[in-house]
């Protein structure tokens, strides 16, 4: 996937009728969008249950705020901006003692494997979630705006409201440090 | 190796490249002599590897129904909200104008008749003036001001508001950097 180019919006048409207050449209959003935003919140938040909250108080203030989206970016990344803030606003309210030590989220990707996935392949995702799980807040949420939501640089820039330069050391701190997890949890013969 | 450090980033943009081939002459020399750079870079492209593969978990349960309940109990008016800057520093700007002159004539206040040497205008528009506030008498005079007042503070609005505007991506980036500097001191001190 070529990252950086203009691409239509496959939401823009849901986004034009819920700006017009219908629902369904709305609905249309939510259920094309909401694997993302979980993944997004529960990376910030580090807990299933405030993940889930805050998803559907996200999109709630999204809802709210629709009227006054005027397309300057594109929809997916004001949505995230809004599940950023309303994320971060909650871990700060709550301090780290949101976070749940077991990851749940690496069960639960677990069982998405195909029976015939191989154990090396399990071992690596499971230590690519625990991995991600050390870093901090920041380095998380970098790490899947690029990778898991697949944004540019730019819309990762505007999504957390951060210059583009602060976003691309970041997402290379990030790389540097899960790297060295990475290493450090590798079996050694 | 001392110059490892110079090699950082050209190392981590490789990683991160599709491609294996290395077009950077210098960088390849120094890999071929540097064991801790060449590491470096084998661990940087098995975690770009793994992230590249990394899935997105499942919900643990559909949002949608649960959303749209939420969403039916707020009304689908949006709430009060501040106007943009842009609009209410000019709006302020010609309120003040209005206000004013409306002040100036409820307490009494002797308006000049005409405006100040620095703010007359060009002499070819005089007569029009003169010729608009004529028939108008004393409502004249105050009309006369309204139009200075209004173009003073409306310009000044409009001015500041676009120095504003122009500013803001630098207050956006000197927010964030701050931001960052606090975080990273945060993170120091909880290490």
């Amino acid at each position: 996937m070529q990252r950086g180019t203009v691409v239509q919006d496959p939401l823009d048409v849901w986004v034009a009728r819920a700006r017009d207050g219908d629902h369904d449209a709305f609905g249309e959003i939510v259920r094309h969008t909401q694997t993302q935003v979980y993944n997004l919140a529960y990376q910030i938040l580090r807990n299933p249950q405030e993940a889930e909250d805050l998803a559907q108080v996200a999109y709630v203030r999204a809802w709210r705020a629709l009227p006054n989206f005027r397309g300057d970016s594109r929809f997916s990344t004001w949505l995230y901006r809004i599940v950023t803030n309303t994320c971060l606003n909650r871990r700060r309210q709550l301090g780290r003692s949101v976070e749940l030590g077991d990851d749940h989220l690496a069960l639960a990707a677990d069982g998405q494997l195909q029976p015939e996935s191989s154990v090396i392949e399990r071992q690596t995702r499971r230590e690519l979630w625990s991995a991600v799980g050390e870093l901090p807040e920041r380095y998380r949420t970098v790490l899947t705006l690029f990778y898991q939501a697949q944004l540019s640089y730019d819309d990762i820039a505007a999504s957390l409201t951060l210059p583009l330069g602060t976003v691309k050391a970041q997402l290379s701190r990030a790389r540097r440090a899960l790297a060295r997890l990475l290493e450090r949890d590798e079996p050694h013969e | 190796m001392s110059n490892c450090r110079t090699y950082h980033d050209r190392i981590a943009e490789l990683a991160n490249a599709t491609t294996d081939s290395i077009s950077d002459l210098a960088l390849q020399q120094h890999l071929a002599q540097c064991p801790s750079c060449r590491a470096e870079l084998a661990r940087l492209r098995r975690a770009e590897t793994v992230l590249r593969a990394w899935p997105l978990a499942p919900l643990p349960h559909d949002l949608v129904a649960p959303v749209m309940a939420r969403i039916a109990r707020y009304p689908t008016e949006p709430g009060w909200q501040w106007l943009p800057w842009t609009v209410w520093v000019p709006a302020l700007a010609i309120t003040i104008t209005i206000g004013t002159v409306l002040a100036a004539n409820l307490v009494g206040l002797k308006l000049p008749e005409s405006a100040p040497a620095a703010l007359t205008l060009p002499p070819a528009t005089m007569p029009i003036m003169a010729s608009l506030r004529q028939p108008l008498g004393a409502a004249g005079r105050d009309l006369f001001w309204a139009i200075w007042f209004g173009l003073f503070f409306t310009l000044a609005g409009v001015g500041v508001s676009l120095g504003l505007m122009s500013r803001q991506s630098q207050l956006d980036d000197l927010t964030a950097d701050l931001r960052e500097r606090w975080e990273a001191l945060r993170e120091t001190a909880r290490l």
